[in-house]
């Protein structure tokens, strides 16, 4: 039999626990992130701790995260249509424009980044894949595309930095009298070996003009004497001497290997390649970049650059969306992208935070960018299919000298013509 | 007759000659993955073909540990080893029955089975993840051991049918003379004279489930319900980006094939003299 003061206590005890499991569910909230990173990956790390960090600031904010790796986007879909509850993810942009954002998925952040917001981001990074001004993705992890070379070697045979296409010609001259190779390739990677064909088209024409050449339905774009110039040009890299031989053969990763082996001065690709030859290269070797040198009498800039970003979008259907949207906003955030530089080694969105030493040269090309494409021209993002089953592997066999460049053109005009009626 | 003989030499000669090379081409490539794994990465792209200078034995380490190989093999040895045990306590009586047994539907059901083997795993993916997640089972080792047996009996079923069938009748009808019953022949008689074909159903199953990789990355997600072929994939995909560490991923290679090596010295004969059996009628 309880007594009347202990009955009040035990009522006042429920309450009181009713009370604040009812506040607690109405302010706590645990973020389901679904990543692209692998749990042993340094990048995977430093996002625990930008996470914890957030967590430390805003207590009633936790993370359950699920390290996915790169096919995360992939398992999502899946996991999506089985009604598992996911806040935010992150992805590749391109393939998340391509992917969940182009179907919709993507929830509208636009009025959660402010004007100052946005100016905080290097430039065109925020805009690049935008669509219709909205907001659905968010960059936080910035690769820039570029000839990427031994600083070292390019001392040694008395070299300089190209300006121009004719002086990269001159350099391989220059280098090969020396003994090496000026630029190397990987003979399997098809999507690396077009950078040169859409970055010459660039040069010549503008940026964003491979997707114009494609958007001519007729087919026809193909056929202008800039897309048969810049297939010609580049080519002819394997001509001047520039590409070893032995290149065609090489399959990922034994090209990238030569450089850090010192057989090969550089490679065109993206800004990551230093960390993926840390460990065949030492972590003091001296890196250097360049952008994809200006084209006689071209439209485009040298400081016209593709890039590979690396993005976060909150989940349409997310049942804590403002939640997610806060900390995507934070990850944004100057402390934020500090820690990822400096536990992960990578290249960050936001102006004004270095990146990594071996990176100095690519922080430059992203700060003094005048234009962004995505990886590829861009082509890959509205049109992936199109891209990785027709242009890559057409590109690849008339670079590696199966094809002429003019049956490329032919071929080229013949397809896009097919597909566009197709649709 | 001398003709005949050189002519039957040449073709013996022949045949030593591609099944020799075929097994060199093998060996030579199970040995560089083992040796790779031993190098640094310097000297693995240095000097692919030379012997590893100073072993690297801390390349498994790493792998078994800091890449969580040793979590992932212990998820795949067990639901390798569930799966392959379940399947063969629901496909071999099954097969039997449908071998011997004399009832209506019989060759419907057994044609039911064959046409499973035709079903394109790619075309299940999302019914299985959505039946998995509705029954809780979806990214759980339990869920992916379900759904490997289940579509891996209709293979299992047509190869012990083909077992059952070559048996010979006779000593199935002496065993009833002798009093035993149906159980009792299945159990006594026919289950050990199909021990090969079971044996090689065994380590078939064993090497499929234990190298399967497409439905495990659909119905698993979280990194601590990996399985090796997931882990293998994810330390190559991680190569962008975070660095290639390809020593460490040859060792990851080498422990994937340790299991199946083993078990294939332990019973290679049983198999062989199982496919030889079944396909002798």
């Amino acid at each position: 039999m309880l007594s009347n003061t202990s009955r009040q206590a035990i009522v006042a005890a429920v309450f009181s626990l009713g009370l604040a499991g009812a506040t607690g569910a109405a302010t706590a909230a645990e973020l389901v992130f679904w990543s692209m990173w692998n749990e042993p990956e340094p990048q995977a790390a430093a996002l625990r701790q930008v996470m914890d960090a957030y967590t430390a600031a805003h207590p009633d904010t936790t993370f359950k995260v699920v390290w996915n790796g790169r096919q995360n986007q992939t398992k999502l879909r899946a996991a999506l249509q089985a009604g598992t509850p996911v806040d935010f993810m992150d992805q590749d942009a391109d393939q998340l424009a391509g992917g969940l954002q182009k179907e919709g998925l993507g929830h509208d952040l636009s009025a959660d980044f402010d004007q100052a917001t946005r100016d905080a981001f290097l430039p065109g990074t925020l805009e690049l894949f935008n669509t219709e001004g909205k907001i659905t993705q968010v960059p936080y992890v910035y690769n820039t595309v570029n000839f990427w070379y031994n600083k070292d070697m390019l001392a040694e045979v008395g070299g300089t930095v190209p300006a121009t296409f004719d002086d990269l010609l001159a350099l391989c001259g220059t280098v090969k009298a020396a003994g090496k190779s000026a630029l190397v390739i990987e003979g399997n990677v098809a999507f690396y070996n077009v950078l040169y064909f859409s970055h010459y088209l660039a040069r010549e024409s503008g940026a964003g003009a491979l997707v114009k050449v494609f958007e001519d339905k007729s087919g026809d774009g193909w056929k202008s004497p800039a897309v048969l110039a810049a297939a010609k040009a580049t080519r002819g890299l394997w001509d001047q001497g520039c590409i070893a031989e032995d290149a065609r053969g090489f399959q990922y990763p034994a090209g990238q290997q030569t450089i850090a082996l010192g057989d090969t001065m550089g490679e065109l690709v993206g800004s990551w390649l230093p960390t993926e030859l840390t460990e065949s290269a030492g972590a003091d070797f001296p890196w250097g970049a360049f952008n994809f040198p200006a084209v006689k009498d071209g439209a485009g800039q040298s400081t016209d650059i593709e890039v590979g970003l690396l993005s976060m979008m909150v989940l349409k259907d997310s049942k804590n969306a403002q939640e997610a949207a806060d900390f995507v906003k934070y990850v944004g955030s100057e402390e934020a992208q500090k820690i990822l530089v400096e536990a992960s080694g990578v290249g960050v969105t936001r102006k004004g935070v270095a990146w990594p030493a071996a990176l100095a040269d690519a922080y430059t090309s992203a700060e003094q960018a005048t234009a962004l494409s995505a990886f590829g021209g861009g082509l890959g993002v509205a049109y992936p299919e199109f891209t990785s089953t027709i242009l890559n592997p057409e590109y690849n066999n008339m670079f590696l000298g199966q094809t002429t460049p003019e049956q490329f053109v032919e071929t080229m005009a013949a397809k896009t013509k097919e597909y566009w009626a197709a649709q | 007759m001398s003709d005949f003989i050189s002519a039957r030499g040449i073709k013996r000669g022949l045949s030593y000659l591609v099944v020799g090379g075929w097994a060199l081409f093998s060996v030579f490539f199970v040995v560089w993955v083992v040796l790779a794994s031993l190098k640094k990465n310097r000297e693995l792209f240095g000097s692919p073909l030379s012997i590893p200078t100073s072993p690297q034995w801390g390349n498994f380490v790493k792998t078994w540990v800091n890449n969580r190989f040793g979590d992932y093999f212990l998820n795949s040895l067990l639901v390798t080893s569930v799966s392959v045990v379940a399947i063969l306590i629901v496909a071999v009586p099954a097969a039997y029955v449908l071998s011997r047994g004399r009832f209506r539907g019989r060759e419907a059901l057994s044609s039911f089975f064959a046409f499973g083997m035709g079903v394109p795993f790619p075309l299940l993916f999302v019914p299985l993840f959505v039946m998995m997640a509705s029954m809780r089972l979806a990214d759980t080792l339990t869920g992916l051991t379900i759904v490997y047996v289940a579509l891996s009996i209709p293979f299992t079923i047509y190869v012990l049918e083909g077992f059952f069938s070559s048996l010979p009748s006779e000593l199935e009808s002496a065993a009833v003379i002798d009093g035993c019953s149906d159980v009792q022949v299945f159990r006594h008689v026919m289950l050990p004279l199909a021990m090969p074909g079971v044996a090689t159903v065994a380590i078939l199953n064993f090497v499929g489930l234990w190298n399967e990789y497409q439905l495990s990355l659909v119905l698993i997600n979280s990194p601590e319900n990996r399985t090796l072929s997931l882990g293998i994939y994810s330390l190559i995909t991680s190569m962008q980006y975070s660095g290639g560490d390809w020593a460490s991923l040859f060792a990851g290679v080498t422990i994937v094939m340790v299991p199946t090596l083993i078990l294939f010295v332990i019973l290679s004969e049983k198999m062989i003299s199982g496919i030889t059996m079944g396909g002798v009628k």
